[in-house]
């Protein structure tokens, strides 16, 4: 069953955990520049928005790699990168309409998420769970119930 | 700017020129003048020039850290928000044909940025928790 | 830097001997360096290998002299190196890598050597070049004060002398010294003299080639626009 990273900002408290845990797992060192999921403050909008890669079906850094680098991994859901064929051109970096796929510049080397390989830390240590992993359809049919109840509450009362 | 150099010390026997194994060296006699010549294509950066030169006259060290030379200079694409340079105008060209649509010129942090007013617009149902937004 | 010096003359014309047309191509790199097969090197072998008195039996062929950076590189010599039709033969004085670089390209056009590839060495003192490295996979180095007992010992010994040098000389070669006096002073001047204490079990010569050529595989560097899914090929 297909999982994804599922974000609910209105959850997020914006402790940045998420942003430590992913730099630990990936690099050893926790700092936020290299996490590879950011928290966007957004103090006008009301709310934090933790942005991460989002591993789409048909993604624009896949399309204009030149070396077929970035390939879709079906059975994580995911969109990977091989580093043995990557050149470091950056192209994915200017493709990518969520600005998620970041470049180290003293490695040389881009990065983003990957899902930990199956087990992404920033939904394990979320306190709020603001990110979680979970199967697509468990998602979709989570935010239906929600819907379904905010719609029928309005319903309900008038009925009364 | 050549980086062969040769100090005042030279005094044209052409020892170089004849003992250089890949014959990157070379002169012209012409209008009174001996002209001597370095061809850093073919030269192998072997040292012999400067081993044989019986004046010691070849500064090699110019063979080992040679000048920067500024090979082309294109214009650049700036971010719409910020000013940060993202890339060349010709390499967003580039990627708008790969996409088959405008890149945008915003840096990534800008881009994720955008993500929020995006994110604002169309958020979903799951209701605020104690911990929240404010 | 590879080493090589020029076969005997009479071998080389041995190989061409009977043919119309030769190139002789010198290699701008490893065997410029140690001026055995440079771009000078070419045309001098050129000259001599034109003289009628290596060919008794038959007019010599006609030599034209071509050269290019490196020779070992597969890409850069298809794009860069090109042999006029009516070549019958090359003869070239790249090491051995090079060599067979071009005749796997060119083939089934002959691609003779006219070097004997000796060694991995360096230059001690200005036209002393000597031996130091077997590319044997397995540096050991680090345990012998840099100074290697596998190509400079004659008895390539892994634990320390023999005891046969006499005076510092090899017992087995007198013009060369014993490798193991070298290391034991060098490791004395490092006040590492506990790492003669380390025994160097028998090695696994299996990385050294003896079980066949070796590569090395590196991927994402690959040459040519249009190739963008696999590796460059490296037996092709």
């Amino acid at each position: 069953m297909a999982k994804q990273l599922i974000v609910e900002p209105e959850k997020c408290n914006g402790c940045g955990k998420c942003e430590m845990v992913c730099s630990l797992r990936h690099q050893g060192i926790s700092n936020p520049a290299l996490s590879r999921i950011r928290v966007i403050q957004g103090e006008q909008e009301g709310f934090h928005l933790p942005m991460h890669c989002q591993h789409c079906l048909n993604p624009p850094c896949m399309t204009v790699c030149p070396r077929k680098a970035i390939s879709r991994d079906e059975e994580l859901n995911r969109v990977l990168v091989d580093y043995g064929l990557c050149i470091a051109c950056k192209m994915c970096v200017a493709a990518c309409p969520f600005g998620v796929m970041q470049f180290n510049e003293e490695r040389g080397q881009t990065f983003k998420c990957d899902h930990c390989d199956g087990d992404p830390q920033c939904a394990r240590f979320c306190e709020p769970k603001a990110i979680d992993y979970v199967e697509t359809v468990k998602m979709e049919m989570d935010r239906m119930r929600a819907a379904a109840r905010r719609w029928a509450a309005p319903t309900r009362k008038c009925a009364a | 700017m050549s980086s062969f150099i040769v100090n005042e010390k030279c005094n044209g026997c052409l020892a170089c020129v004849q003992n250089c194994p890949n014959r990157a060296l070379d002169y012209r006699d012409h209008a009174g003048k001996r002209v001597l010549m370095h061809n850093m294509g073919l030269c192998a950066r072997c040292g012999q020039c400067w081993r044989v030169c019986p004046e010691q006259a070849v500064e090699f060290r110019h063979l080992l850290e040679s000048p920067w030379q500024e090979v082309v200079a294109l214009g650049l694409t700036a971010c719409r928000v910020c000013g940060e340079p993202v890339y060349t105008f010709d390499y967003g060209k580039k990627v708008s044909e790969k996409l088959r649509m405008p890149a945008e010129a915003l840096c990534p942090a800008h881009r994720r940025e955008k993500g929020l007013r995006v994110w604002s617009r169309i958020r979903p149902a799951s209701p605020p928790s104690p911990g929240g937004a404010r | 830097m590879i080493v090589g010096n020029l076969k005997p003359v009479e071998e080389i014309a041995a190989s061409v001997a009977g043919l119309k047309n030769v190139q002789v191509v010198g290699c701008g790199s490893c065997v410029s360096v140690c001026l055995s097969g440079g771009d000078r090197e070419a045309r001098q072998l050129a000259d001599e290998l034109s003289l009628p008195l290596y060919y008794p039996d038959g007019p010599p062929p006609a030599f034209a002299v071509n050269g290019i950076v490196r020779q070992c590189e597969k890409d850069m010599v298809k794009t860069y190196l090109t042999l006029p039709a009516e070549t019958d033969a090359v003869v070239s004085l790249a090491c051995g890598a090079g060599v067979q670089t071009l005749a796997d390209l060119f083939s089934p056009l002959p691609v003779f050597p006219a070097l004997n590839t000796t060694f991995l060495g360096a230059l001690d003192e200005p036209g002393i070049w000597r031996e130091k490295c077997h590319g044997c996979g397995d540096c050991m180095l680090s345990f012998t004060g840099s100074i290697c007992p596998v190509a400079r010992c004659a008895k390539s010994l892994f634990n320390g002398p023999c005891g046969g040098s006499q005076g510092g000389r090899c017992e087995v070669n007198p013009e060369i010294p014993c490798a193991w006096a070298m290391i034991y002073y060098r490791l004395k001047s490092q006040n590492r003299l506990d790492l003669l204490q380390k025994v160097n079990p028998p090695r696994d010569w299996r990385p050294a080639g003896n079980t066949g050529p070796r590569s090395r595989i590196r991927t994402g560097i690959a040459g040519s626009p249009g190739d963008s899914l696999a590796p460059s090929n490296p037996t092709s």
